[in-house]
């Protein structure tokens, strides 16, 4: 049974206690009232009944007319009293003792108008005194008789009024304390009962809840019944079952991010250790570049006094942020750093070397112009090296730009025909010379994947170089052919001109690097740079066999 | 007149020379920084016909001096043609980028620059 109706049973049974209390009460005061009236008009009844024998007793003696009329005055007044009293007993017992006392009390009336009117006639005639004394003494015993009957019916209707008082109040008394106890003792079972539910089901969930508040989400709360503690603990067991599939999803969430972090500090892991060691790369690099470039700007200051001087040491740091590059070509920052540092070297290249050579070759030629005829042949020849020195250094410049232009291009491959592309160089180099006989030998079908424009460099200057080493060969050859090694196509140049010094086959390739004198063959000493270049960006390799005097070969491969 | 701005003295006399040998009769004036170009600009110099205008110059440089006179409703619709000496095909991106009038890449030879110099002129002053 829930708690709520057994309180509300204990509400019920409260009120229809004070129900009963009050409906006994009232019945107990309507009681006492009665029985209030009832001893009342019996104690008139008494008190009258008595003065009418006083009154009777004072006839007697005196034979007074007055006398006579104060008895028959309270004779009539009782007849009154027990007409209300037969109205106001409601007990059959009494109603018959009143009528009893409505007979007795006429005949007591007729008995004293008999001694009356045996009096008068006593007075009047002449009758026997002994005689009418002997009538009127008969006549009162019979009267006494009466009355003394009436007076033990008015002491029993007093008795039974005190009855119906003495019943008002056990009813009224009884009654209350009976119902008074049965509610107590109803309402301490309830309770009792009540309480000991509560405290049995309320430590069974505060057990339950303890288990559960322990880590036990599988716990269930088992409290039976159809109160409200059995829907507190179905409730209970519902948020149980909630929180257990919350408390899984958690779980789940909580071992997925463990791994997920597991993972990333893995990688961090991995990532620092590539960094690291990446970092150490880039300490030695950095350490042998700065040591290099230290070693060369001690160079560069001693070399810095002529023209030529600062030439080498361009040349130098030139040759160095190549080197480096060379090196540092495994990382990408690397890479970055030597281009940032090539180009603004390029940049001071281009203005702040190309300025003071315009200051020197514009007032030479001013010189040359307006002053010529101040001049001797001795200075005027003097004045035309210095022009001639401008320009080579112009074209030193340009070629350098040329140079760092091709480093930093975006290579496009392209399907590239190489025969044809060194044909029309070789007529371009023949109407430039149309004074030389050289023979060429193109191998046909050649081709390459690489970058048309970029290619055409290569071979310009490849077949310029080996038009320009055979200008003193006296049947000078150039032949451009090709072979395979290892999948791989290898390019080559050969003359039969001036040759070099396999010793120094290396440094051929290396910007302003010479293997023969300005005097002899012209040029700047970068194409071969520039084409080392080009290679090396295709992915290939470059390299040259050749010796003193019995010409040159270049080999070239382009991926 | 023209005015040169070019912060090698050297440079401006070299101008001035080719200048002269085209054979136009012209009034130069110069300075030698970007900042007093500018206030020779706003005050007093009175309005030049025509300005060369050198990029590479320590503070103020050309670029910064090019975007001034053309933010300056008095300077802005004056002939500004950039005169450097730099190879770079950056710098003559950045000046036309910066509403440059024309671009002179300094030669070598003294002959060669008047004749680009003339060709200018006669592109911005015909008469």
């Amino acid at each position: 049974m829930q708690i709520k109706q057994r309180l509300k049973i204990n509400a019920i049974a409260s009120a229809i206690t004070v129900f009963i209390i009050i409906i006994v009460s009232s019945l107990t005061l309507y009681k006492i009232y009665q029985a209030v009236e009832e001893s009342n008009i019996a104690n008139r009844l008494m008190a009258t009944t008595l003065e009418r024998v006083a009154l009777r007793i004072d006839y007697q003696r005196t034979g007074d007319k007055r006398a006579k009329e104060q008895w028959v005055a309270k004779h009539e007044q009782l007849g009154q009293l027990l007409k209300e009293a037969s109205h106001i007993f409601r007990d059959a017992e009494d109603k018959k003792t009143i009528n009893e006392m409505i007979n007795t009390q006429e005949s007591v009336g007729r008995i004293f108008a008999a001694i009356v009117s045996n009096r008068e006639e006593k007075l009047s005639g002449p009758h026997h005194a002994d005689l009418s004394q002997e009538v009127e003494n008969l006549l009162l015993s019979q009267l006494n008789m009466r009355v003394y009957t009436n007076t033990l019916q008015v002491g029993k209707l007093q008795k039974s009024s005190t009855e119906v008082l003495f019943s008002a109040l056990r009813l009224g008394g009884g009654g209350i304390v009976s119902v008074l106890a049965i509610l107590i003792a109803a309402a301490v079972i309830n309770s009792w009962t009540m309480s000991r539910a509560i405290t049995n089901r309320v430590r069974m969930l505060r057990d339950g809840a303890l288990v559960i508040g322990g880590g036990d989400l599988d716990h269930k709360i088992d409290v039976k019944g159809d109160d409200e503690f059995a829907e507190l603990s179905d409730a209970f067991n519902d948020m149980t079952v909630k929180l257990r599939g919350s408390y899984h999803d958690l779980e789940r969430e909580i071992n997925e991010r463990r791994r997920a972090d597991e993972q990333l500090q893995k990688a961090y892991g991995e990532l620092e250790e590539r960094v690291q060691e990446r970092t150490k790369e880039l300490k030695e690099l950095n350490d042998t570049l700065e040591q290099r470039i230290s070693e060369r700007t001690v160079e560069l200051r001693a070399a810095n006094e002529t023209l030529r001087d600062s030439r080498v040491a361009a040349l130098n740091l030139m040759r160095d942020a190549l080197d480096a590059r060379k090196e540092t070509e495994v990382t990408n920052e690397e890479l970055e750093f030597s281009n940032k540092e090539l180009e603004s070297f390029i940049y001071s290249v281009s203005h702040d070397l190309r300025g003071p050579l315009r200051h020197i070759s514009g007032f030479a030629d001013l010189l040359m112009k307006d002053m010529a005829g101040k001049l001797d042949e001795k200075g005027k020849r003097y004045l035309s090296r210095v022009c001639a020195g401008s320009e080579r250094m112009s074209r030193l410049i340009d070629d350098l730009l040329n140079l760092s232009r091709i480093s930093r291009q975006e290579i496009e491959r392209n399907e590239v025909n190489v025969s044809t592309m060194a044909a029309s160089v070789i007529a371009v180099l023949r109407e430039a010379h149309p004074g030389r006989s050289v023979e060429v030998d193109i191998k046909e079908g050649l081709t390459a994947s690489a970058d048309p424009g970029l290619i055409e460099v290569v071979l310009s200057n490849l077949l310029g170089n080996a038009w320009k080493f055979t200008a003193k060969t006296e049947h000078a050859f150039i032949e451009l052919g090709a072979t395979e090694q290892r999948d791989k196509i290898i390019y080559y140049v050969r003359d039969n001109g001036a040759g070099f010094d396999q010793q120094y086959a290396g440094k051929m390739f290396w910007p302003f690097h010479r293997l023969h004198s300005e005097s002899e063959f012209e040029g700047t000493g970068i194409g071969l740079a520039i084409v080392d270049r080009i290679v090396r960006r295709h992915g290939g390799k470059i390299w040259a066999e050749g010796a003193e005097g019995k010409g040159a070969t270049v080999y070239f491969s382009l991926a | 007149m023209i005015f040169i701005v070019d912060d090698s003295p050297t440079d401006i006399e070299l101008t001035t020379i080719a200048l002269k040998a085209i054979g136009r009769e012209i009034v130069v004036r110069s300075a030698t920084d970007g900042k007093s170009a500018l206030a020779m600009l706003r005050n007093g110099l009175g309005m030049p016909e025509l300005i060369l205008l050198d990029l590479k110059m320590p503070g103020m440089g050309g670029i910064e001096v090019l975007r001034e006179i053309r933010t300056d409703d008095r300077l802005r619709d004056l002939p500004v043609v950039v005169v450097t000496s730099s190879a770079l095909e950056s710098d003559r991106v950045d000046a036309i980028a910066a509403e440059a009038s024309d671009y002179i890449q300094k030669p070598l030879g003294l002959d060669q620059f008047s004749k680009d110099l003339e060709s200018v002129l006669h592109r911005w002053l015909p008469n």
